[in-house]
């Protein structure tokens, strides 16, 4: 409550939408998770709570080995993507032409998935094309596969759709650290790596890991531009697509979307909750920082 | 032949732009090493960009710098012989007070029982020991500055450089914090290199002053010099409280120039500067070597009187400052000692005449 | 206690050794040696794989099909194709049912934003943001996948008020329709709205609503004199995603969607999958033409650059 005229009542109205509005979101999911326990799958009317979907999911051997196709992408995005954020954020920092660099690196954003899927999917491919000519004119071999579809073209599309989350938020988090401080470092004889490591990445460490966490939840959910740019595998995410499509509303399409969701929640609930946990702490501290006394 | 004093710093041709603004114009000078050096002047004149360049934060866009005879310009900060005291947030607010201040012994790779005899040492000297323990935020803004001090001051570099360091702490702070500053200084015996915009604390602690208006050098020499005697027009008019009359050079007799106010002339010194006939000119003098005497009052030789009328007193305290304006409505201040009294028995209105020595007018053409 | 000073660069005595003057290599990388041009990697990986193939779209759009890829060349062939085929009233009808998910959105979220940021202490409003992330963290596979256990003829909307008494008969329309696209991109999208608002808000200062109550303007003119122009730089980047994203995303239309639902996003994914590829890019092209003369009329309105600012 902000000032004591406006009504409690309103306040308490206001709140009940904002829980509903959140509620109304999620629903559905946790719909699809209890159905997901169900023996008897979507529309019969007795419910059975069992494990069985989940088994059969985990027990096949495809399906497992696009978890492992999932778990490798969600990694590489990780280790690419947000070192790369941290390297544009501390460039945008620097630079002078601002508008023009934050522009370029947002602009993924507002280009939907199957556009710059596709138009990856033929530059790819032009690619592949030019570099092959070039492999085999100069009798270097290695040059001829850059560009063919698979592992590495998936990855520039993961890369291309997480980093300006990353960006943004590794943005967000270093807007609160004092360049001062970097330069106290190096007045004291820090070289520029030691100064970043010991000095300002400790003060970062809770945006960069938050930028960690969202690239790995939005890789590991991503499907359309894994789809067009991979080659000779498959995610969890491509065979749920699948199956959706094909199959429709099985047993085993709930299970699939039962563990994406379970495994979503978990991450970003418990990361929800050690942040809850934390900023009571933090703010105080904060507070003590932002207000130092100063006349002693 | 007394020894010529090392020279810390000497600054040639130095200038700063980012694109098309200019921060630094050309400046030169030289620091004296072992010299408490202050570097004044109005917000934005540059002094901060050019204290940073010698600190190596930023680069120049021309120009050489040279730390105690060696060319450091292309150096970055953590090889150049300076250290540097920022205005506030600069202290680490992850570790403790003892390990900010160990921070750069400790990237020496000096053992960590003499890294903590130093800190030690030096704690006690800034008047912080005990406080080893605590945290940044944990301290107050005096307390805080005092650790910036000892974690520079341990490095044991030639030069110190202290940016506006005690801008963001409350005016009763000021002055005990200047005058610690100065015993510290002359204790360590380093060099320090300050910036400020604040007359009075760099009064309190400069020996040396260089006064930067507009990206450019106006004046630079001891203290006392360019508070008696300043040569351009600009430090008259930054420095202390002082009367500046412009006017036109009408004569000149040898070193002595005449200057034409419109409503009187008045003759001074040149000191040295070039003056031609018909140059603008001004005559500054300071408000507490002005007097105020009776329109029908005698009139003595070796002083110069213009006629007034009296507007206000202004009780200070210390000083009491009466306001007058001359026939053309140029306001002037007259500024005295105290007498307990609070009105000297001028009526507003009032007629009067004020008077300088004639050796208290200073020339300035530029 | 005056000292001697002789030398200028640290060594571990507390002394300073002489530096030798930088080789002009030195002074090219800088004296941090090549970290500076590492640097540039990310805004390079931008260009090499953002910047030139969206440029090289529509490049591609004017080549040659062939019959299972595409022959350099000139011809407005696959434009000609787009605009007198069904395909061209499907994007428009599209992009209708885009602008109303935009304006629904905005109804439902924009509120929730407002009321975020004037209600609740400032310390907390982020761990109240933090409850619109979980949402958008699920896979929008899932999210979407989950409307029609939920809107079907026994799902849970229609079982609902079928137990209630209120309806007799299941209502088919929302789900395999317009409605029930529109519906799946509302719920997809509302995050963002709350997001994009909730920053956008960031413009609006907490004495502005002390000012409008004090000189008695009521809440709807306070809203729309007031807020809505100082928030509308966010406000319009945030709708012009959901529009875009919502135009864009295939997966939509496919579950939700009925027979031969489709958006811009999909009509391209058909191409690509017919091997018809200066097909896919003459609507991917139209698509970002589109985004482009938006965010343009959106920056000439409102001035973009204005959501920077929180973050300098």
């Amino acid at each position: 409550m902000r000032d004591d005229y406006s009504s409690k009542l309103g306040y308490g109205l206001k709140w009940a939408y904002l829980l509903s509005i959140v509620g109304a979101l999620l629903a559905p999911v946790f719909h699809i998770v209890y159905i997901s326990f169900n023996e008897h799958g979507f529309s019969a009317r007795i419910y059975e709570f069992t494990t069985d979907w989940y088994r059969v999911v985990l027990g096949d051997i495809m399906l497992v080995a696009s978890l492992k196709w999932t778990f490798y992408l969600a990694l590489s995005a990780v280790l690419t993507a947000v070192p790369m954020g941290l390297l544009a954020a501390k460039l945008y920092k620097r630079t002078q032409h601002k508008v023009a660099f934050v522009t370029l690196m947002l602009a993924p954003l507002f280009v939907p998935a199957d556009i710059m899927a596709s138009s990856l999917l033929v530059f790819f491919r032009n690619a592949n094309g030019v570099f092959e000519l070039l492999g085999e004119a100069l009798g270097w071999e290695w040059l001829t596969h850059w560009f063919e579809l698979g592992f590495l073209t998936a990855l520039i599309g993961q890369i291309l759709y997480t980093l300006p989350y990353a960006f943004v938020i590794i943005l967000i988090t270093m807007s609160r650290y004092h360049p001062q401080q970097t330069e106290a470092a190096r007045g004291c004889g820090a070289t520029g790596w030691q100064a970043f490591c010991q000095v300002e990445f400790p003060q970062i460490r809770a945006g960069v890991f938050s930028a960690c966490a969202f690239v790995v939840i939005l890789s590991f959910n991503e499907a359309t531009r894994t789809a067009l740019l991979k080659g000779g595998f498959d995610t969890f995410a491509n065979v749920l697509v699948s199956q959706m499509l094909n199959v429709g509303m099985s047993g085993e399409s709930y299970a699939m979307a039962g563990i994406m969701s379970i495994v979503a929640i978990t991450v970003i609930g418990g990361f929800l909750i050690y942040t809850l946990i934390q900023s009571g702490r933090l703010e105080r501290v904060a507070r003590a920082k932002a207000d130092p006394l100063m006349s002693s | 032949m007394a020894n010529m004093p090392n020279i810390a710093v000497e600054v040639t041709d130095l200038a700063k732009s980012y694109g098309s603004v200019v921060a630094l114009k050309s400046v030169s000078f030289r620091i004296d090493s072992g010299r408490y050096f202050v570097l004044l002047g109005p917000s934005g004149c540059g002094k901060t960009t050019l204290l940073r360049l010698i600190g190596g934060f930023i680069r120049p866009t021309r120009g050489r710098i040279l730390l105690h005879g060696r060319d450091v310009t292309d150096l970055p900060p953590n090889k150049r012989p300076t250290s540097m005291v920022f205005q506030s947030f600069a202290l680490f607010p992850h570790m403790t007070v003892t390990k900010n201040v160990g921070y750069g012994l400790r990237l020496r790779k000096l053992p960590t029982s003499e890294v903590l005899a130093r800190v030690d040492d030096m704690l006690d000297m800034v008047g912080l020991e005990g406080l080893g323990d605590r945290l940044p935020h944990e301290l107050s803004g005096g307390q805080q500055q005092r650790v910036q001090l000892a974690r520079s001051l341990v490095l044991e570099t030639d030069i110190l450089l202290l940016d506006e360091p005690l801008a963001a702490l409350d005016a009763k702070l000021h002055k005990s914090m200047c005058i610690e500053l100065k015993r510290i200084q002359e204790k360590v015996g380093i060099t320090f290199v300050h910036v400020t915009h604040n007359q009075e604390e760099a009064m309190t602690v400069a020996d040396d002053l260089a006064i930067i208006d507009n990206g450019e050098l106006v004046e630079t020499g001891r203290t006392i010099d360019l508070y008696e005697n300043p040569l351009r027009r600009f430090t008259a008019d930054f420095i202390g409280e002082n009367n500046i009359f412009d006017g036109r050079v009408s004569r000149i007799d040898g070193v002595e120039a005449t200057i034409d106010l419109g409503y009187d002339t008045v003759t001074a010194n040149s000191r040295g500067q070039a003056v031609r006939v018909g140059d603008d000119a001004s005559i500054s003098v300071r408000s507490e070597r002005l007097q105020i005497f009776d329109r029908d009052g005698k009139v003595e030789d070796s002083f110069y009187y213009l006629p007034a009328t009296h507007m206000e007193t202004v009780y200070l305290g210390l000083t009491t400052s009466e306001i007058v304006t001359l026939p053309d409505g140029k306001e002037v201040v007259v500024r005295r000692l105290s007498d307990g009294v609070e009105n000297a028995g001028f009526s507003r209105g009032a007629v009067i005449r004020i008077g300088w020595r004639k050796a208290d007018g200073r020339l300035h053409t530029s | 206690m005056r000292r001697d000073i002789e030398s200028t660069s640290p060594t571990a005595g507390g002394g300073w050794d002489v530096p030798a003057s930088p080789s002009p290599w030195q002074r090219l990388i800088g004296e941090d040696g090549l970290q500076k041009w590492v640097f540039y990697v990310p805004i390079a990986f931008m260009v090499l794989f953002f910047a030139i193939p969206m440029t090289a779209t529509v490049v591609w759009s004017v080549f040659e099909r062939t019959q299972f890829w595409m022959e350099p060349g000139f011809t407005f062939s696959a434009y000609e194709n787009f605009f007198t085929s069904a395909r061209v009233e499907n994007y428009l009808s599209s992009m209708i049912h885009s602008a109303w998910a935009v304006v629904i959105c905005f109804v439902l979220g924009f509120p929730v934003a407002v009321f975020v940021r004037r209600r609740v202490p400032r310390v907390a409003q982020h761990r109240v943001i933090l409850l619109f992330i979980l949402p958008f963290m699920i896979s929008e596979l899932v999210r979407v996948f989950a409307m029609r256990p939920v809107l079907g003829r026994y799902g849970l909307v229609n079982s609902f008020l079928m137990d209630i008494g209120l309806i007799n008969e299941p209502i088919t329309v929302i789900l395999f329709s317009p409605l029930g696209v529109i519906i799946g991109d509302v719920l997809s999208f509302l995050p963002f709205m709350v997001f994009a608002g909730f920053l956008a808000m960031e413009a609006v200062q907490l004495y502005v609503f002390e000012v409008c109550d004090d000189l008695g303007a009521g809440t709807v003119r306070t809203f729309s004199d007031v807020i809505v122009p100082l928030a509308a730089p966010g406000i319009f980047a945030g709708s012009v995603f959901i529009f875009v994203n919502s135009l864009g995303v295939a997966l939509v239309p496919i579950i939700l969607g009925g027979p031969g639902a489709v958006n811009a996003g999909l009509i391209v994914n058909q191409a690509i999958v017919a091997l018809d590829f200066p097909l896919a890019m003459a609507i991917s092209t139209i698509m970002i033409v589109t985004l482009m003369a938006l965010l343009y009329v959106g920056h000439r309105l409102f001035d973009l650059t204005k959501i920077l600012e929180p973050i300098n």
